[in-house]
């Protein structure tokens, strides 16, 4: 008897040692490139309380600019930013003495869609249409517009030659108030932008993006080593939590999602928000596979040699750039 | 010494000595107010000055009294309320070209060399300037400034530029000069010095002056008549012909009158006019 | 008229004069070695992130590649000629503006509410509604222009009213036009304002020009800097500051000589 309560009570005790740090909560510095319906999981996260689940308090800030977001991550105000995958590629190349890691992925596929002005239907849509046309493409250099860049080299044309004018130096800031004035007979938009020029009847969404690169991580979380050797619970925890997101971003209904993640995108409109949400679970941006693989480094570092913002000789390794260890965890542990 | 002249019923009119030939300027019975959001204000009243051709004729008054108004009139650049200003006998309805005006500073350009500022005048009046430039030159020649032609004026003294002002005013060969106060602004000695020599000058060449100045010494001194004014509102209080009979050899040089007896007795007289220790 | 022999003390003091002016230069060429030594050292010692900062070695090393691969001659050429061409037009429309309000008080009584508030505007903060009206090419010259125009105006006029009124006497005395005291006299004197203005206007259009450049443009230091914090080169990013840096120096020196050649003490 005595044995068996023995028993009892180290397993009792065991379990409390084992069981999840929910009652401790550690406080993340998260920052995000830009506020976006584009990384709607993330949001979910916060809203449906898996971080808090996995006992991570989420401090969550925007900082609406890659570069504004390196100096916060390489100087460790920031603990987990997230940021598109390039940017890890840049800061493998540069002499920061601090490197870091991708260790799980938001988005599966580039978010962008082509628009049209003229009004047709995606089936009817062809590349080719685009040629002797005035194109609004994203600044040069940047991932939108090289994988752009990309997309029209799959098809054959040239920017440079085929198209009328192809326009790549319309500030970010400006390229939505550009198009409702007129410029372009196509161009590459994000959502919720894309809905926003619909309504206003001023173009209509022709093709994706990402479809047509296919699958590639287009956004991910990453950490500096430091902060990764030092917190690996705490980077394991987040991965579960986006685990759980993802999941039930590929269960729920648009609606209730666009509902849970309005107080976000205060300034949106529900119908927008809804719409985008749709647009992008067509597309296949969200996956329940958060593991940044190494096929999308590569299709990447394809994409930006081609694009010219990469030499040959800089390409980085896959371990040098990601890890796969928190993000198969996670899928494993959540189900 | 003779006293102010009243027409009975009337105001004091300042005579010209030789009342038969048409008077080179004459102001009739000016009268200038003028308008500002405080109020009006009556500068002059009834002012009558007949001035001869050739004349060397001053006015004195205390400050306030309109002297430099007076100029502005005959000038041109000012317009009376009522009255009327002529110039040989015909009304002035504008700068004209037979005046000229002395500043009390010279007022030279500092961004024209001394000759181009002696020709200012010529210019604006769209003269023959080579002319005008031999004309120029000439008068820079004769008042010891020919080495400076080239010169700017920072690099004259107070008193060459004063010369340097004079220069440009008679350029334009003017008959009538308007001096308003051009001595007040330097030191007392270059002021002796030059009135000296400016009085000679101006009576060599024939012209008709009027000089505002507050200095009595120089008034008596320089001029064969001194208008005193008064002023609330400015009118001709007296006027007073200068004389030095006990120089002999015509009037004596502007230097050697403040030293004959006479002058001591006029600068009584006009002191005492000037009412200068009262407040009114 | 002979100069006497300079006397001992005399030179000494002009030694003197001379030992500060070069202890003067030499405190400059100091601070700026100073300056460079630190931005070289402090991200190798790692004092700061290097991939944040650049530094001086990094920068004339990308300057030589930036020359050969991306044009780089043509970008400064791009925003100089901008720079000079925005800074010409505000100077001169600055200038013509500030003479019709001299010479109608009745013309600047109506616009000065107008030209004080849209002085006080922050155009910078405008200049996407700048591309908006303007599109592309012209947006760049009109931030530039904008920016520099109205300070101009208001310190122009500002000299214009304050020109010595006895000068204009003098003028008038001599049956001078209107237009003859604007040409003799205002204007003339008024040359040192004017060539204050042009300094300030030099900075400023360089300014508006690198703003316009950010919200649109295809070629110009401007798009190097935007390009370059793109691609994260922050190499290229500081060359292309340091260029402009360059440039604004070589333009104030510039109106610095022709302030010398122009303007021999005119008081």
């Amino acid at each position: 008897m005595k044995a068996l309560t023995a028993r009892i009570a180290i397993a009792t005790a065991l379990a409390a040692l084992a069981a999840p740090a929910a009652q401790a909560q550690t406080t993340v510095n998260y920052m995000e490139v830009i506020r976006s319906i584009f990384y709607l999981p993330s949001y979910v996260a916060m809203e449906k309380g898996y971080f808090k689940e996995e006992g991570l308090d989420v401090k969550m800030d925007t900082a609406w600019g890659t570069a504004k977001v390196l100096p916060p991550l390489l100087g460790g105000q920031r603990d987990i930013v997230l940021l598109g995958p390039e940017s890890q590629v840049y800061i493998e190349n540069s002499p920061s003495p601090d490197k870091s890691k991708i260790f799980c992925q938001l988005t599966a596929k580039d978010g962008l869609l082509v628009v049209s002005r003229k009004k047709m239907a995606p089936n009817e849509f062809k590349w080719a249409m685009v040629k002797g046309k005035d194109y609004l493409d994203w600044t040069n250099g940047t991932t939108p517009q090289i994988d752009s860049q990309w997309v029209f080299k799959k098809h054959g044309i040239n920017p440079q030659k085929d198209l009328a004018n192809y326009m790549t130096n319309v500030a970010s800031g400006n390229r939505d108030s550009a198009w409702i004035a007129g410029k372009g007979d196509f161009g590459t938009f994000f959502e919720p932008t894309a809905s926003l020029i619909e309504r206003e009847n001023k173009g209509h969404v022709v093709a994706s993006i990402g479809n047509e690169i296919g699958p590639m991580g287009f956004t991910t979380f990453m950490a500096t080593d430091k902060f990764i050797a030092k917190n690996p619970k705490v980077v394991q925890g987040f991965c579960n939590a986006i685990q759980k997101a993802q999941n039930y971003v590929s269960e729920a209904s648009p609606s209730d999602m666009a509902k849970l993640v309005k107080p976000h995108f205060m300034a949106l409109e529900y119908d927008l928000m809804l719409n985008s949400i749709k647009r992008y679970q067509g597309v296949g941006v969200w996956s329940k596979d958060v593991t940044y693989s190494e096929q999308s480094l590569n299709k990447l570092q394809e994409i930006m040699v081609e694009g010219g913002v990469l030499k040959a000789d800089q390409k980085v390794t896959y371990a040098k750039a990601a890890t796969k260890v928190f993000s198969e965890n996670a899928k494993k542990a959540v189900k | 010494m003779t006293q102010a002249e009243t027409i009975a019923g009337g105001a004091p009119k300042a005579k010209a000595s030789e009342s038969k030939a048409v008077p080179k300027v004459e102001l009739r019975d000016i009268g200038l107010r003028y308008y500002t959001r405080a109020g009006e204000i009556e500068a002059l009243r009834s002012v009558s000055i007949d001035i001869a051709p050739g004349e060397f004729v001053s006015i004195v008054g205390p400050s306030g009294c309109g002297k430099s108004t007076l100029l502005s009139l005959i000038a041109g650049i000012l317009k009376a309320t009522s009255g009327s200003v002529l110039i040989d006998g015909s009304p002035v309805n504008g700068p004209s070209k037979s005046c000229g005006y002395m500043l009390q500073h010279d007022h030279l350009f500092g961004w024209r060399s001394i000759l181009d500022n002696v020709l200012l005048g010529p210019e604006i009046q769209g003269a023959d300037m080579e002319a005008a430039r031999e004309y120029g030159r000439q008068l820079l020649g004769r008042y010891g400034l020919a080495e400076f032609v080239d010169l700017h004026p920072h690099q004259l003294s107070g008193g060459m530029r004063q010369r340097v002002a004079l220069a440009r005013t008679l350029c334009t060969k003017p008959e009538v000069l308007l001096l308003d106060e051009p001595f007040s602004a330097l030191d007392y000695q270059t002021r002796l010095a030059i009135s000296d020599e400016i009085g000679l000058i101006l009576r060599e060449e024939g012209k008709t002056v009027i000089l505002v100045t507050h200095d009595i010494s120089e008034a008596i001194s320089m001029t064969d008549r001194v208008i005193v004014l008064g002023r609330r509102p400015g009118h001709v209080k007296s006027e007073h012909h200068i004389a030095f009979p006990s120089v002999s050899g015509g009037r004596p040089s502007p230097f050697a009158a403040r030293s004959a007896p006479e002058f001591g007795r006029y600068f009584k007289v006009i002191w005492d006019e000037l009412d200068v220790h009262v407040a009114t | 008229m002979s100069q006497p022999e300079a006397s001992e003390g005399f030179r000494a003091y002009l030694d003197g004069l001379r030992r500060q002016a070069r202890r003067v230069r030499l405190m400059q060429a100091l601070a700026i070695i100073l300056f460079l030594a630190v931005w070289e050292i402090a991200p190798k010692m790692q004092w700061v992130n290097p991939m944040l900062t650049s530094n001086p070695s990094a920068v004339v090393e990308i300057f030589f590649t930036m020359a050969r691969e991306n044009n780089l001659a043509l970008h400064v050429w791009v925003t100089f000629k901008e720079a000079v061409a925005s800074f010409i037009v505000g100077m001169v429309s600055a200038v013509l503006i500030a003479m019709a309000l001299w010479w109608s008080n009745f013309l600047y009584r109506i616009l000065d509410p107008f030209l004080v508030v849209a002085n006080s505007l922050p155009k910078l903060a405008l200049a996407p509604i700048f591309y908006i009206w303007l599109g592309d090419e012209w947006s760049v010259y009109g931030i530039a222009i904008a920016i520099s125009v109205f300070i101009t105006i208001l310190m122009v006029y500002g000299g214009f009213r304050e020109t010595d009124a006895d000068k204009i006497k003098l003028v008038r005395t001599f049956g001078g036009s209107k237009w003859q005291v604007l040409a003799k006299v205002v204007l003339p004197a008024n040359v040192p304002v004017m060539i204050g203005a042009l300094k300030i206007n030099v900075g400023l259009a360089l300014v508006g020009v690198i703003a316009g450049e950010f919200q649109a443009s295809k070629a110009g230091l401007g798009y190097l800097i935007i390009y370059g914090s793109q691609i994260l080169q922050m190499h290229m990013v500081m060359a292309s500051i340091a260029i402009l840096a360059a440039m604004s120096v070589v333009m104030y020196m510039l109106i610095a000589l022709l302030e010398k050649s122009v303007i021999h003490d005119r008081t």
